[in-house]
Order: C-alpha cells, then structure tokens, then sequence
C-alpha cells in the first residue's frame, strides 16, 4: 500500500540578520530528510549543515563544482558539513540528509547547488551513529542569508 | 449490498477533512508516495529486487530510489552497485559521468552495458557504520514509447568519490522490475532501498 510522504515539516522565510538556522525535537518518525533553500546571501559562502550540535571535526566532505571559467573538486574535514554554495545572486540549495534516525549508520548528506554563476554538488559524512534531533543549517564565515530568502525542512518515510 | 464495516484497524493511513467546502481544509493528495521498502538484515544479499511494478503504472509517471550502501568486498574501501530493468542483462544499456574525485573532475561513458551505474558501495576498509547514500530517478519508468533514462546522484567520502550519472535503456518497455545489484560483494545488514512513485497530470 503506497504511503503518502515528502512531508513538509517546517518553512521558515529569513529577515536578512541570520547567519544560522536551528531546527530542534525533528521528529524521529521519517527515514530521511531534505532540506531546501531558496535564496541568497550577502557574501559568497557555504549552507552548511551541523548535527545534534556538534562542533567537532567530525565532518568529511568531498566536494566538486564548476562554475564559467573553472572546474574542481576537493576533500576535507570541517566542523560543518558544507552542502552548497551561494551568494548574492538567487541560488537553490537541496541537500538530501539519509536514514538520519537511524543508530547504527553514519550520516550522509548529498547537497547540489546553482546559481547564475556556480554549480556546485557535495557530500558529507558525519562520523556518529546518534539519531539526529537538532539540525543548524548555517552559512560558513558568518555570512548571512538575504531578506526573503526561504528555507524549508521535510521528511521523507521509508 | 450491505454496509462494510469499518474497523480502527481499516484506518491506518489517512487525513482527516472536515468537508471540501469552499473555506475549509484544501484536499491535497500526496504526489510522492512511499511504495516499498527492502532493508538487508541478517543474511547478505548481492541483489535487491523490486518486481510487479506495473501494478502502478496507472497512478504514478516516475519513480525513485533512496539507498544506502555497503558490501562484503573484503579487503576494499569500497565497490559500486548497477541496476537492471525487467531482467534484462542484454547489452542494452549506456552511461556518462561527471564525477570529482576530491582532488580532479572527470567524465565517461559505458556504451552497449548490461547494466547502469547505481551508485557506490562502501566496504569493510571503510569505517564501520560508514554507508554510501544514492538517489536515483528513473523518468518516464511505465511509458510503452519511450526508452528509460536515470539519473543518478551518488558519491562517497571513504574513496572520495562524487558525481552525476545517467543511464539509458534502450527499451520501449514499461517497467516492471529493478534488480539493484552488487557485482563485487554482497549487501550487509543496514543497507537500505527505499521505492517511491511520483505523480504527474
């Protein structure tokens, strides 16, 4: 029996003064999570996700973009998991977060992003097996998401 | 013909609408739907399948997959998984890729393949809980006049791998099964395949 899902658990539309969103007590009923971002921000950067608010270096990331005049890929450890890029111009950000209630499974996210300049895909693994119940969507460097931009936060069962 | 009677337990899965009156609640059925689920526990298994799907071609236009992987394949960080439609393991199949490595950026082709990319697999030199995530959608899946095309985003940090694929089946067929292989192991427990169909109008 097919089960209705792509749930939208949360929309939030942004005044221009923040660098980090938090959505708390997610509720553990999904198998994953996507998030989605509409929008822009004052300076290039990095919508990165951070889980159960840990800010150890626990995050791997494998990232490759291209945008009119270059291409490239890189490999790090951060203390967010960086999921796409965008800056002043309108950029849409997907990340997709997977089996993120699970306890016995690492988490993995896979972000893409475009804008009129850059397209960029990422993943990211989260070396800890904790269901995830707080998940900070912030902009690396400080930077802050622009008047209007929204961002919006949906489970997916499975 | 008499009254069916319902039961609590004939109401599983359901919204509750007052009335579709204008001013109330807005009836809005899903259009992404859940259709199964097959996880690996216990036992190893090298393929998953998911069969009789032409059962919903009158309701949903294409169809996704959501995984996470891992293997057997002693000795490796990793390996990767192919699919198959409708059992065909003729060579029938073509891929292109764009892919980062975490140091460069790369593209290929498979032509006359039996089979598409489907993702990458993690493996016992991998850390342990480390599984390989997958989305894939294959467009069009139930058409009788097209050939199949997928898309696939997929990558893994453990051999630092990432990228697009697309696939092509050079069959009119409508679907009615995906076999989800791995040629080079077998999936461990905790690997996940989850079905959905998407609506269209």
């Amino acid at each position: 029996m097919p089960t209705p899902t792509y749930t939208a658990l949360a929309t939030v539309t942004l005044g221009g003064s923040d660098t980090e969103i938090i959505f708390s007590s997610i509720p553990q009923s999904y198998r994953d999570l996507v998030v989605v971002i509409g929008g822009s921000a004052n300076a290039g950067t990095s919508p990165s996700l951070r889980f159960n608010n840990d800010s150890g270096s626990n995050y791997n990331i494998v990232r490759m973009y291209a945008n009119a005049s270059t291409y490239s890929s890189q490999s790090f450890n951060a203390t967010y998991g960086s999921v796409g890029f965008m800056n002043t111009e309108k950029s849409t950000v997907v990340a997709h977060i997977m089996d993120y209630s699970a306890t016995d499974k690492h988490k993995t996210a896979l972000g893409r992003s475009s804008n009129t300049e850059t397209l960029r895909l990422e993943i990211v693994r989260w070396a800890n097996t904790s269901a995830i119940t707080t998940l900070e969507v912030r902009m690396d460097g400080g930077s802050l998401y622009s008047t209007g931009t929204v961002m919006s936060l949906y489970g997916i069962a499975g | 013909m008499s009254p069916f009677p319902l039961t609590s337990t004939s109401l599983l899965d359901y919204n509750r609408y007052l009335s579709l009156l204008v001013g109330n609640t807005t009836y809005s059925p899903s259009s992404f739907d859940l259709l199964a689920t097959t996880t690996v526990t216990g036992a190893t298994a090298d393929t998953i399948t998911f069969s009789n799907l032409s059962s919903y071609s009158s309701t949903y236009k294409h169809l996704q997959l959501r995984m996470v992987m891992r293997d057997n394949r002693s000795g490796y960080t990793g390996s990767y998984a192919r699919l198959r439609f409708n059992n065909d393991s003729g060579s029938n199949y073509s891929v292109h890729a764009l892919y980062g490595t975490g140091s460069g950026i790369g593209s290929g082709s498979e032509i006359n393949s039996t089979s598409v990319h489907a993702g990458e697999i993690n493996a016992p030199n991998a850390p342990s809980g480390a599984f390989a995530p997958a989305v894939l959608d294959i467009l069009d899946a139930f058409s009788t006049n097209k050939n199949k095309t997928t898309r696939l985003f997929a990558g893994t940090v453990n051999y630092d791998w990432l990228g697009l694929w697309s696939g092509h089946w050079r069959s009119t067929a409508a679907v009615d099964s995906i076999s989800i292989i791995s040629p080079l192991g077998d999936f461990v427990t905790g690997c996940r395949f989850s079905l959905y169909g998407l609506k269209a109008v």
